[in-house]
C-alpha cells in the first residue's frame, strides 16, 4: 500500500494534477467582487467611486492631504463625538442608533437649550432667559416631522426645492408646533435691540407655508403684541404669545413641546429643590432599604427609631454600632455567666480510622433551656404545651373517665396534611 | 416513675425528638451540611412547626470530606460516622440517664405554677440514604 501511495504523489507532483479538495478550497476561496459605490462630495461636487464605505471616503478626500474648506463644511457632524456624515440622515441615524445614545441625548440637550425659550413660556414660567439678552429672532417654517424615534432631529422640511433645502440649517430649529406645522428657527445671528422688534417682523404667507420672523424678547410679555399684518388675516403672522396661548389651550398633554416643557419643569424643580439635611438622609435611607429589598414601611419604623433614640446612638464613626457587636453585648447581657455555655464549641477528634476532624457541638441542656425559656416558644406556659387539660386541678394528668384515672396518652391535635 | 422512686402527681415524661438530614449548601454545589437538630414533644404541634422550637445539637461533619476519596472500607466509613453521631449525642444520653430534672411550668391565664420533674426519653427521627443501612429508617422508633 505504501509504494502504491507513495507513487501516487510522485504522479501527481510531476504532472501537476490536483485533488478534488483543493480544487474545491480554491473554490471557496476565490475573491469576492465588492460592488463599490459612487459617492459625491457635496462641497467640490465630484463624484468618486474607488473607496467602499462614506468614513473611508471622508477620511481619504475631506481631511486629505489636499483636502478643501468647502469640502469640509459640507460635512454633517456630531455634537458629541468625532462621527462625521455626507448627509443629514446619516447624521440622524447615528443620533438614533442605540450603541449612541449619549451622542442623541447630547444631542437632544442642545435643542433643548435652544428650546428653553419656547418651552419656558409654554408652560407659564419665566424660567432662565427671562431677563437675559437674547434678542434672536425666531423664523417659523411650514413642514411636516419625520416619523422617528429621535424626538428632535428627525424634522425635515417639505415643500421645499432642492436650493431651498440645501440652505436649510438644522441647528438653528429651536422648536416645533404640529398643530400650526411649524418650525421655530432660532437666528442667532441677529443683534437686534429690544426696542426694534416691530421692525424685524417680517410676514409672508401663502397656502402652503407661513414665514415669520417674531422678535424673542417679546414671548414674555404678558399683553398681546400687534403685528403689520395681524390686524389683516389671522393666519398671516401670529405672535410668539398668541402660537402658545393657542398650544396651551388645543394642545394635549402628548405633544412634543409639553414634553419638552415637562423636562425643562423638572430641571427646573431640580435647580430649586430644597436640599435639607433631613430630605437628603431620608433619600439615603430610602435608597439603602430599596437597594436591600426591605419592604418600604420600614422607612417610617426607621425614621421613628432614630428620632427616638438620637440622643442615645454614639456620633462618631469609630464607635459606630455594628450588628456583630450588638449580638456580643446581648449574649453578655442576656445570659452573663452562661454565655460560655450557649455557645457552640469546636470539638477536635481522631476518628477510629485514624483522621482527625472538627465537629461542632452545642450543650443539649443548654438548648433544652433555651427550648423552655425561649420569649418565642415559651416552653413553659401551658397554653403551649399538650397539657391543656385546663378542667382538672392537675393539667398533667392524662385524661380522666369518670373521676377515674385511665390508661391514656397526651392528645395533640394533629393538624399536618398528611393525617 | 415507680423505678426512680419519683411520684407520678409531680413528674411528667418529655420526650426529646431528634431529626438528622443532609442538605445541600448550594444548587450548583456539592458540599453538604448535615445538621443534628432536637426538640421537645410536649411542645404542641403548632408550635413544632416553627423553626424556632428545634434547636442544634451538633454538625456532622462533611461527609464528602469524611467518606470521600479515601482507601477506607465502607464499613471504616461509617464506623467513623457514627463515632461522631455518638459524640453528639452523647450529651443526650447523659441528660436521660442522670435522673429527672426539675423545671417550673406556668399557667398564663390562672397564673398558677407547678413545678414538675421532667424525665427526658428519646424519641428519634432519622432520615438518612437507605443505602446507608446502620443509620437507615429501621432505626426510626420510640424509646
Amino acid at each position: 500500500m505504501d509504494k502504491r501511495i507513495r507513487a501516487r504523489r510522485i504522479l501527481r507532483s510531476s504532472t501537476g494534477a490536483s485533488s478534488s479538495r483543493s480544487v474545491a478550497s480554491r473554490k471557496r476561496k476565490a475573491p469576492v467582487q465588492v460592488v463599490r459605490k459612487t459617492y459625491v462630495c457635496l462641497g467640490c461636487n465630484e463624484s468618486f467611486d474607488s473607496f467602499n464605505r462614506p468614513q473611508q471616503f471622508i477620511r481619504s478626500h475631506h481631511f486629505g492631504p489636499n483636502a478643501q474648506d468647502k469640502c469640509k463644511e459640507s460635512l454633517h457632524c456630531c455634537i458629541r463625538c468625532d462621527y462625521k456624515a455626507l448627509h443629514e440622515h446619516d447624521l440622524n441615524t447615528h443620533y438614533g442608533s442605540k450603541s449612541n445614545r449619549e451622542c442623541c441625548i447630547a444631542n437632544n440637550s442642545n435643542i433643548l437649550t435652544l428650546n428653553q425659550v419656547d418651552t419656558a413660556n409654554a408652560s407659564g414660567m419665566n424660567i432662565g432667559h427671562g431677563s437675559s439678552n437674547y434678542d434672536d429672532v425666531v423664523h417659523t417654517q411650514t413642514f411636516q416631522p419625520f416619523v422617528s424615534n429621535n424626538d428632535y432631529n428627525m424634522h425635515a422640511p417639505r415643500g421645499f426645492d432642492n436650493d431651498q433645502s440645501a440652505s436649510f440649517d438644522c441647528d438653528e430649529i429651536v422648536g416645533y408646533d404640529p398643530y400650526t406645522k411649524t418650525s421655530l428657527y432660532l437666528k442667532s445671528s441677529m443683534n437686534n435691540d429690544h426696542s426694534s422688534s416691530e421692525d424685524d417682523i417680517e410676514c409672508s404667507s401663502s397656502d402652503d407655508e407661513i414665514i415669520e420672523y417674531i422678535h424673542h424678547a417679546d414671548c414674555f410679555l404678558p399683553e398681546v403684541s400687534t403685528s403689520k399684518t395681524s390686524k389683516d388675516t389671522n393666519d398671516v403672522s401670529l405672535h410668539r404669545n398668541d402660537v402658545n396661548l393657542n398650544k396651551q389651550e388645543d394642545v394635549p398633554t402628548n405633544s412634543l413641546n409639553s414634553l419638552l416643557s415637562m423636562k425643562e419643569i423638572m430641571l427646573s424643580n431640580e435647580k430649586s429643590m430644597s436640599k435639607n439635611q433631613w430630605f437628603v438622609a431620608g433619600v439615603e435611607l430610602e435608597n439603602i432599604l430599596s437597594n436591600s429589598n426591605v419592604p418600604l414601611h420600614v422607612t417610617d419604623k426607621l425614621s421613628s427609631w432614630a428620632i427616638k433614640h438620637k440622643d442615645n446612638l454614639p456620633s462618631r464613626m469609630s464607635s459606630e454600632v455594628k450588628r456583630e457587636k450588638i449580638y456580643k453585648q446581648a449574649a453578655l447581657q442576656m445570659y452573663v455567666e452562661l454565655d460560655d455555655k450557649m455557645r457552640p464549641q469546636h470539638h477536635h477528634i481522631v476518628l477510629p480510622s485514624g483522621r482527625r476532624v472538627s465537629i461542632v457541638k452545642f450543650d443539649v441542656r443548654a438548648q433544652i433551656f433555651s427550648i423552655l425559656d425561649c420569649p418565642y416558644i415559651d416552653g413553659s406556659d401551658l397554653q403551649h404545651l399538650i397539657f391543656d387539660n385546663n378542667s382538672n386541678d392537675n393539667p398533667f394528668d392524662v385524661l380522666l373517665k369518670e373521676g377515674e384515672r385511665i390508661k391514656g396518652v397526651y392528645n395533640d391535635t394533629e393538624t399536618s396534611v398528611w393525617f | 416513675m415507680r423505678k426512680l422512686n419519683l411520684d407520678p402527681e409531680e413528674s411528667i415524661v418529655v420526650p426529646i425528638i431528634l431529626f438528622l438530614d443532609a442538605t445541600q449548601i448550594g444548587g450548583l454545589s456539592s458540599h453538604s451540611l448535615e445538621p443534628l437538630m432536637m426538640t421537645l414533644r410536649i411542645l404542641k404541634r403548632t408550635l413544632r412547626n416553627d423553626p424556632r422550637a428545634w434547636k442544634n445539637v451538633g454538625y456532622v461533619e462533611e461527609v464528602s470530606r469524611i467518606l470521600g476519596n479515601s482507601k477506607l472500607t465502607p464499613e471504616e466509613k461509617l464506623e467513623d460516622y457514627h463515632f461522631i453521631l455518638k459524640l453528639l449525642m452523647q450529651d443526650i444520653k447523659d441528660l436521660i440517664t442522670s435522673g429527672p430534672v426539675e423545671w417550673v411550668f406556668i399557667d398564663r391565664g390562672t397564673g398558677k405554677k407547678y413545678r414538675r420533674n421532667m424525665i427526658f426519653r428519646l424519641m428519634m427521627i432519622i432520615q438518612k440514604e437507605p443505602t446507608d443501612g446502620l443509620v437507615g429508617m429501621d432505626l426510626i422508633g420510640t424509646q
